[in-house]
């Protein structure tokens, strides 16, 4: 199947993680201009070493970045059809022990600072009366280990963001999704299968970066709009069960 | 540029008008039957076209019922009160505005103008 794609622009929140550098390959393959963000040098690096071309125009975006929440400015140089959010912190606490200053930080860079940004893409887009919002959620969200219920529910949080910009925006042409992913062998869930020893009883647990990436562009296509202003799940199976 | 004109025409576009029946007169809400959603729009496209900030809720005059409120609540002055709030309108829209305002939504054209205006000066 050909996927038609009717927006030109797409900006991905987390570029330089093992997902969103699969997906800015695919999306180039497509022929789409891809602007991929960065929140470190080693991510900067990163998309320098896979996109010589695209590395002076990855604009550094950190969440938690308090003097300038969204990098918006940089950001909103140029119209963006399609945003793709991999933006997310690991921070893992039992809910009793959290600091408050380190609970209202962590909820500010990603409820309250996701928003500022969504908010300006959003207005942005509405010019033009398209846009396709795509938020990289986890199967944490509906199924926390314990330590992970900050970001959880940070993560269910921008959830219910993203549904409600796709009801309230979808007359004017602009849909969201949410993408529950597993156990991904990359980033915080290769550390997770390192760690624990994991892979080989989780073997046919395991979602690739190539099947994530190949998933968010079919998401973002023309032919996945009518999936909007909901959620879904994609885990291999990891969540079904009643017991592990 | 005449602010009128772009106002109109975006207004015209975005809520499906012939241009010439938008006056500076012209209720937004109550008689263009702008929603929420079209304010969104209308918003958005003056910050475009005219390249000027945009606080919705002072463009949109949002919140006046809220502000007269506290002002009945704090015992202060209703007028002083929404001129504090919305400088950009003169004195005479402010009066118009505490009589009209039983009628409905206040919000007209030329409040859109005015902030226009106001949001030119203050980037020139």
């Amino acid at each position: 199947m050909k996927l038609d794609f009717r927006g030109k622009t797409a900006l991905i929140l987390g570029g330089s993680s093992a997902i969103g550098l699969a997906l800015t390959t695919l999306l180039l393959e497509e022929g789409l201009h891809v602007i991929p963000t960065h929140s470190s040098a080693q991510g900067r690096d990163a998309i320098k070493q896979f996109f010589p071309n695209l590395a002076t125009a990855s604009p550094r975006l950190d969440l938690s970045d308090k003097t300038n929440p969204a990098g918006m400015e940089k950001i909103l140089e140029t119209p963006v059809d399609y945003l793709v959010d991999l933006a997310q912190a690991d921070h893992e606490v039992l809910l009793a022990a959290a600091g408050e200053a380190d609970m209202d930080a962590y909820f500010q860079a990603h409820i309250t600072h996701r928003l500022m940004l969504l908010k300006a893409v959003t207005r942005s887009m509405l010019t033009r009366r398209f846009g396709r919002l795509l938020h990289v959620s986890s199967a944490a969200a509906a199924l926390p280990a314990p330590g992970q219920g900050l970001y959880g529910a940070a993560k269910r949080a921008a959830e219910g963001l993203y549904q409600s910009l796709g009801l309230e925006l979808g007359a004017r042409g602009i849909t969201s999704l949410s993408l529950r992913l597993g156990l991904v062998d990359a980033g915080r869930g290769a550390r997770f299968l390192d760690r624990d020893d994991k892979r080989q009883t989780l073997a046919d647990k395991i979602v690739t970066v190539d099947q994530a990436a190949g998933t968010l562009l079919f998401l973002l296509c023309d032919q996945a709009l009518a999936l909007t202003c909901t959620t879904i799940t994609m885990d291999a199976g990891l969540t079904a069960q009643k017991y592990a | 540029m005449n602010l009128f004109a772009t106002i109109s025409s975006i207004l015209a576009e975005i809520l499906d008008l012939d241009p010439a029946d938008i006056t500076p007169e012209t209720y937004v809400i109550r008689t263009l039957e702008a929603e929420s959603i079209d304010l969104l729009e209308i918003g958005v496209a003056m910050q475009h076209r005219l390249d000027i900030a945009v606080d919705d809720d002072l463009l949109f005059l949002k919140n006046v019922r809220m502000i007269l409120n506290r002002a009945q609540h704090d015992g202060a002055d209703a007028l002083k009160a929404l001129r504090s709030a919305y400088p950009h309108l003169s004195e005479d829209r402010l009066r118009e505005i505490l009589s009209d305002l039983p009628a409905g939504p206040v919000l007209r054209v030329g409040d859109l103008v005015a902030y226009a205006l106001a949001a030119n000066r203050a980037g020139s």
